[in-house]
């Protein structure tokens, strides 16, 4: 009797424990800037729980920018708290993996069964790597695209169905549209935009490296380098480009001022609402030497942080989801950036249609092909690095130094600031 | 019109001059709260929108993310941040002010240094503490650190100072204990004084961003600014309709607080001055 009575009970204890151990695993997942990624993501972890209901994920309260979700992290790490996905700034992935607190992606991608029919467009999926390794999923990326007012383009003579390519058609068609009396100027371009973004999309398309192979030295000490420089030049010499923060110059467009606009593609469901009829909207491919060249890429891309495996495991299925052709048809419903899935474009009832009818949202992913990662510098110093960069393109803005004194400054301060 | 008459308006003009000057970016923010998106960066200046979209900013605003519940949580760490301040600095101001004990020198002058130090700078120190506690994410670790207000100690000292000792002696004599006479009789004196550090503290914290976003991880414990927050968005250009909305919206309780405030504040003036 005794005997049967502890092996039910023992029995029971297994079925119990066995059952708890087969329960809903609970990643928790952290996000910045909830204006635009909120929707989307609340929608896309609705879909995914009804897909995987054994995973419960939970939204930490989400940050103001990548910058926070990145501090978020790291003072995470300290008290052994982090999320176990972060939607990180592209060019911060590095943080994550110098501190090792990054899961490399490759081993989960080597189990995949069909890894390369799921859709992923390699270009955009080569923004996820750090030193030639796997460590992020692109989410929501967007690439710099030529924004420009169609009615001044053709009161300048110019046809808004051939914008300009190359950088000479621009400068030629920017100096015919500033006119002084009217207030109204040739181009801008948003230099300051975080991470010095504008600055890697004129080194990338002119064929520049950021870093030197070996990662210790600089590497846009080249023709491309200083290509970056001249053009700015060019564009406040010749493109009317006024000296104009980030908001003023954005005003300006907005208010119909300013022929030429460089950005971002992530502004354009922002300016279409906030522009209305004032004028017609037009974009095209950022102006680059070849229609060929490479092109920088940035935005949201997902990273694995938790330590248990399970967790992992857990993370990966729902990074696939978001990233793949479900989740990326709704994030680009919600905030339209360029979408890291095929599939998505590809099939109509997913984002087909969407693209048919939205010519100016086509620009973007016309690009995603020549996509080349947004990068950070690496080491401690990568805030200043930054920041020296900056310096730089100010000079010349402002005509304060040259193109060459620019590049000479730039190279050597970065240098010095690079890790050894 | 006679000089004394000329001199009162030209100083209306003045003082109402200034009071427009003063009160210009508020009313240009509930001017901005009621226009469309599109005529935020107008190149010609319009006093009144394009088309008129009602309260829709304000709407948005409050739907966008849940402000109410933002709003009842700022009032709870509030309430009970000012409470805590209160019951810590009234004793220990009334203590430093009149008690001829030793070491209070090295105690008023450890109150002067924490005034000095910006809060920011201990933010890291405050947060290690607050995750090997257990606070992070709860509305102890939302109120806790700043319980014991150096600037309230500060005030209400000074404000105890100017009370004559003749009459604490008096009372003494009347038959009254410490407490009673702390409590019934020194801080209805010192009210302004305490109305003075209830508004400092309920503006600074009501507004503050800066821990919140440090300790709070869920949803559920972010405070007002929280609900702002969600319009200023890095990459592409704030919405700044509805931000404007929202910001209004926080800042509204503060303003009917402090206009009632204000004639308290008022009274206890004059009180103070007939005496």
């Amino acid at each position: 009797m005794k005997r049967l009575l502890f092996l039910i009970s023992t029995t029971l204890l297994l079925v119990f424990a066995s059952m708890r151990g087969a329960g809903a695993i609970e990643i928790t997942v952290l996000y910045p800037q909830p204006y635009l990624y909120q929707a989307p993501i609340e929608q896309i972890v609705k879909a995914f729980a009804a897909k995987r209901p054994d995973i419960q994920v939970k939204l930490l309260a989400p940050t103001k920018s990548y910058e926070e979700t990145a501090s978020a992290v790291l003072r995470g790490a300290v008290t052994g708290s982090m999320p176990d996905v972060a939607f990180n700034g592209t060019n911060l992935m590095h943080l994550f993996v110098d501190r090792k607190l990054a899961v490399p992606l490759d081993g989960f991608v080597a189990k995949e069964p069909d890894w390369d029919k799921q859709g992923y467009v390699p270009g955009m999926i080569s923004t996820g790597l750090v030193n030639g390794k796997l460590y992020g999923m692109p989410f929501a990326l967007s690439t710099p695209i030529l924004y420009f007012n169609a009615d001044l383009l053709r009161k300048a003579g110019g046809d808004p169905a051939q914008p300009p390519k190359t950088w000479p058609e621009l400068l030629a068609l920017a100096r015919k549209i500033t006119d002084a009396a009217s207030n109204t100027h040739g181009s801008y371009m948003v230099w300051t935009t975080t991470g010095n973004y504008l600055w890697q999309e004129l080194l990338f398309t002119h064929d520049g490296e950021l870093l030197s192979p070996d990662g210790k030295k600089v590497g846009f000490d080249t023709p491309a380098g200083l290509k970056t420089f001249e053009i700015l030049r060019d564009l406040v010499m010749e493109g009317g480009m006024p000296n104009l923060t980030d908001e003023q110059g954005t005003q300006a467009f907005i208010a119909g001022q300013i022929g030429f606009y460089m950005s971002s593609s992530a502004r354009v469901n922002s300016f279409t609402s906030k522009i209305g009829t004032r004028f017609e909207l037009g974009t095209a491919p950022f102006p680059s030497p070849r229609p060929d060249s490479k092109i920088v890429s940035g935005g949201a891309t997902m990273m694995i942080l938790a330590k248990d495996p399970a967790k992992q495991a857990a993370a990966w299925e729902f990074m696939k989801f978001a990233t793949g052709p479900m989740g990326q048809t709704l994030m680009v419903r919600h905030i339209g950036y360029m979408p890291s899935n095929q599939i998505a474009i590809d099939t109509p009832e997913l984002l087909g249609a969407y693209y048919a009818n939205n010519p100016n949202m086509r620009t973007a992913i016309s690009q995603r092909a020549r996509t080349t990662a947004w990068l950070g510098f690496p080491g401690e110093n990568s805030l200043k690095a930054i920041q020296v960069i900056y310096d730089a393109m100010e000079s010349v803005v402002v005509s304060k130094a040259t193109p060459e004194e620019a590049l000479k400054r730039s190279v050597t301060q970065v240098q010095a600031l690079l890790p050894k | 019109m006679t000089s004394a008459r000329f001199a009162r308006l030209a100083r209306h003009f003045v003082l109402v001059g200034g009071a427009v000057l003063v009160l210009l970016p508020l009313l240009w923010a509930i001017r901005i709260s009621f226009l469309p998106a599109e005529d935020v960066f107008s190149p010609q200046f319009r006093l009144l929108p394009s088309r008129w979209i009602g309260f829709e900013n304000y709407a948005r605003a409050l739907t966008a993310s849940p402000l109410l519940h933002f709003l009842a949580n700022g009032v709870l760490v509030c309430v009970a941040i000012i409470v805590c301040q209160l019951l810590v600095a009234i004793p220990c101001a009334y203590v430093l002010a009149k008690a001829r004990v030793p070491g209070l020198r090295l105690i008023w002058l450890a109150v002067l240094v924490a005034l000095v130090v910006p809060p920011a700078a201990l933010a890291l120190p405050l947060f290690i503490m607050a995750a090997q506690a257990g606070l992070i994410d709860t509305y102890a670790g939302l109120i806790l650190p700043w319980t014991v207000s150096p600037l309230g100690i500060f005030l209400l000292r000074q404000a105890f100072l100017r009370v004559p000792d003749e009459m604490i002696e008096a009372a003494r004599l009347d038959g009254l204990g410490e407490g009673e006479i702390l409590v019934r009789l020194l801080v209805p004196m010192i009210s302004p004084a305490i109305g003075a550090l209830v508004i400092i503290s309920l503006v600074s914290h009501w507004n503050d961003l800066l821990w919140p976003s440090v300790v709070v991880t869920s949803g559920a414990k972010a405070t007002p600014p929280f609900g702002v927050m969600l319009f200023q968005v890095q990459e592409i250009g704030s919405d700044y309709g509805p931000l404007l909305a929202g910001a209004l919206m926080i800042a509204a309780p503060l303003l009917v607080l402090f206009v009632l405030a204000q004639r308290r504040f008022l009274d206890g003036m004059t009180w103070l001055g007939s005496k």
